[in-house]
């Protein structure tokens, strides 16, 4: 966990818009259709699908709920919204429906074209044409339980993982209905999924493939990297089989010249075509960084070596030269400028943000001060989900902390003092952390609407050791327009905006016996979907509140 | 001069290969011109009409993608080197190359024009463990469900022939213009300029 810092504006912005999208209903059942905002366009066409819009916007997630421990509700509720929708009709809809081999194949533009082998180009399906269904295959009306389709299960295994790295509670472990061919429903559990996705990779060390038949260590390594979440939460182990992958990878997805330097990461490989496809010359560049975002964190020198060598060729390190970006998608300085945070390239980093300052503008909402997102030099109605997602991770945190989700120490505060019951997004938290040392919890309060600046609010701390106890300090002052509620708990009444609390909830600096010592997070243990009855998720999404979920 | 000859040899060629090779007809998808000069004098416009190209001499206005070498001596040079698409990219940083329009159909026009040189083609990679067909074998296969292979969407689930009429991949497969390009999108920025100006 990363020490914990204030949510910046810009944070706090993104997240006000995220809790909008993944609260207010929609329909993404297949007689629906998922509201607009919905990012179905970006990076064409390996990711014009709206679930990679669910899994991007889950990124900043963690990172935030890291930088307010003991507040974790609002980014629960988004989880389980966007856990929700991937089991519909639209999350699976290429798997779904884009069926057999592609009729389109000779219609593509050469812009499209650039991302298959010359050789194969129109005769050839492009990345994103999922083509369940052909033959050695078979149609696969299950979207997890396939030999393809590994770009599916790999993600919503890493929004599982999400969901309980910043829940602490087990909805998902629980059974649950995905959406198949033809709406036929299977029953899946979150260990289930992970279960699957580690003995299929296990039982094939290439690598399970994406499309039918294209191998990417892109989506392996964001499965990977479900893996390492979900054996960090739950104390398992399923990483090895990335592990496995990476010294297959270097052997085989790397070319390197004679002199030992890596000239390209292929970023996929088909075996029926025995094809590798990377880009030519320099733009291979591109192919070495792409994985990245979700290797650096389970493979850090290797990824740090595929770092300097995809910047190099790209010359994005250069501080004399000009700046030169040949692929008109802004994801790919998104995710540089992430990357070149995380590993401490300062000088890229500082190119990178100067261009996107520049480039991206500002705001996407203009005068909101209560929203952000950049716009992308786009003229368009909502912001670019995907583009955001990843973009926003650059504003969360300390360098590094991206990494240390998934591989830092385990330290969860779900077992100290909780704050709960805020009414979010009229009030929001920007700090809130148990110091254990002291014994103390420091809340931050801001106005997320402004235009309910002022108004009353109330606030509860949960999980008090002797809430008889305890001293609220508010501003530095001592504060009593608290009161106690339940046998652990207090509510504080306050006003909407920017307040800071302390509660000394232990002045003897320990965290004592008397807390609620309760396990940290519900032991995960794979259960058989085919033993439980089933609580399958609506399909429709209403405003949720914090206490409610979208299943029951 | 000599990139001049460089231009014309590459127009008929591909114009040849348009006519002969389903290889060149297959990626020949969209109707465009594109042109390649240099600020010297030297330009050549190659046409693509109905899964044919031919080209001429002379700009056009209506070129959805136009590379502008400094010289003619440097497009000659960057045309035939090895790393054609690399010096490209060193063009555009140094600025002896310009792009007016998307990068992406210069790479797009290079690797077209040497796909008729078979010798410069990728040849296949047999890598080992590969998975090219269903293992029954597989503890996982116990759990995958396979019916029969299909070679199109279920004709009677209406529902879904219309949702995938709305995705992306399919507009564009059948013909539309890829959308949500960013406006300004900037092929070459120059940093050192850009802090003198704020």
């Amino acid at each position: 966990m990363s020490v914990a810092l204030e949510l910046n504006q810009r944070t706090r912005g993104w997240l006000r818009f995220i809790w909008d999208k993944a609260t207010t209903e929609d329909d993404w059942s297949s007689t629906g259709d998922p509201l607009p905002w919905w990012d179905r366009t970006s990076t064409a066409p390996m990711c014009a699908f709206p679930r990679f819009d669910l899994s991007e916007t889950s990124y900043a997630l963690p990172l935030m709920a890291d930088q307010t421990p003991a507040w974790r509700e609002v980014y629960t509720e988004i989880a389980d919204q966007l856990v929700g929708r991937y089991t519909t009709f639209w999350a699976a809809i290429d798997w779904l429906t884009l069926i057999g081999p592609d009729p389109n194949q000779r219609n593509y533009p050469p812009e499209w074209l650039v991302w298959m082998p010359e050789q194969l180009r129109g005769h050839y399906d492009p990345p994103g044409w999922t083509a369940n269904g052909i033959k050695p295959w078979g149609l696969q009306p299950d979207p997890i339980a396939a030999d393809g389709n590994l770009f599916f299960r790999g993600f919503f295994n890493l929004l599982l993982s999400t969901y309980s790295y910043v829940s602490g509670d087990d909805k998902w472990e629980h059974p649950f209905k995905m959406t198949g061919y033809n709406n036929r429903l299977f029953d899946w559990t979150q260990h289930s999924v992970t279960g699957f996705l580690k003995d299929q990779w296990a039982e094939r060390p290439q690598g399970p493939h994406c499309e039918n038949t294209k191998i990417w260590p892109y989506c392996l390594s964001a499965a990977g990297l479900s893996l390492q979440l979900h054996d960090k939460v739950f104390s398992t182990s399923t990483h090895w089989v990335y592990d496995q992958w990476i010294d297959y990878a270097k052997k085989h997805f790397v070319k390197r010249s004679r002199s030992g330097d890596i000239e390209s990461f292929a970023f996929y490989y088909d075996p029926i075509e025995k094809m590798a496809y990377t880009m030519s010359d320099k733009l291979a560049g591109y192919g070495t960084l792409a994985p990245l975002f979700y290797l650096y964190p389970q493979a850090p020198e290797f990824g740090r070596e595929l770092y300097e060598s995809g910047i190099q060729q790209l010359g994005w390190n250069s501080r004399k030269d000009n700046f030169v970006q040949p692929i008109d998608d802004p994801r790919w300085l998104s995710l540089v400028l992430m990357l070149s945070r995380e590993l401490g390239d300062v000088t890229t980093e500082q190119r990178l943000s100067s261009v996107a300052e520049r480039e991206f503008g500002f705001n996407f909402f203009d005068d909101d001060p209560d929203r952000f997102a950049w716009r992308f030099g786009l003229e368009e109605p909502y912001p670019r989900g995907q583009l955001n997602g990843v973009m926003i991770l650059s504003e969360i945190g300390e360098p590094g902390a991206w990494t240390r989700v998934y591989n830092g120490r385990y330290a969860p505060q779900f077992h100290l003092p909780t704050v709960e019951g805020v009414d979010f997004p009229s009030l929001g938290i920007s700090e809130a952390y148990n110091d254990e040392v002291a014994g103390e919890l420091h809340v931050t309060t801001y106005a997320a609407t402004s235009a309910d600046s002022g108004n009353k609010t109330s606030w509860r701390v949960s999980q008090l050791p002797d809430p008889e106890s305890l001293t609220v300090y508010y501003d530095g002052s001592i504060f009593t327009d608290w009161r106690r509620i339940e046998n652990k708990s207090i509510e504080i009444n306050s006003t909407i905006g920017t307040h800071r609390f302390r509660i000394v909830w232990n002045s003897r600096g320990k965290t004592g016996a008397s807390l609620t010592g309760q396990e940290s997070m519900v032991r995960g243990v794979a259960r058989s979907s085919e033993l439980s009855s089933t609580s399958a998720p609506t399909k429709q999404y209403r405003l949720a509140f914090p206490s409610s979920c979208s299943c029951c | 001069m000599f990139f001049r000859l460089i231009l014309l040899v590459v127009g008929s060629a591909l114009s040849l290969g348009s006519r002969l090779s389903p290889r060149v007809r297959s990626q020949l998808s969209r109707d465009m011109i594109f042109v390649i000069e240099s600020l010297d004098g030297v330009s050549r416009s190659f046409v693509v009409r109905r899964r044919r190209i031919s080209s001429h001499s002379g700009v056009s206005a209506d070129a959805v993608c136009t590379v502008r070498f400094r010289t003619a001596a440097i497009g000659a040079r960057v045309f035939l080197a090895k790393d054609a698409i690399g010096q490209l990219i060193d063009g555009f940083g140094s600025l002896d190359v310009e792009c007016q329009g998307e990068a992406a159909h210069v790479l797009w026009f290079y690797e077209l024009t040497m796909g008729l040189l078979t010798w410069r083609r990728s040849g296949t990679e047999v890598w080992p463990q590969s998975y090219a067909e269903p293992d029954l074998s597989h503890k996982t296969s116990s759990r995958i469900i396979r019916e029969p292979a299909v070679d199109n969407l279920d004709s009677t689930w209406l529902d879904a022939y219309e949702q995938r009429d709305k995705l992306v991949i399919w507009q564009v497969g059948q013909g539309a213009v890829p959308p949500g390009k960013m406006k300004r999108h900037k092929i070459v920025i120059n940093l050192a300029a850009d802090s003198q100006d704020n």
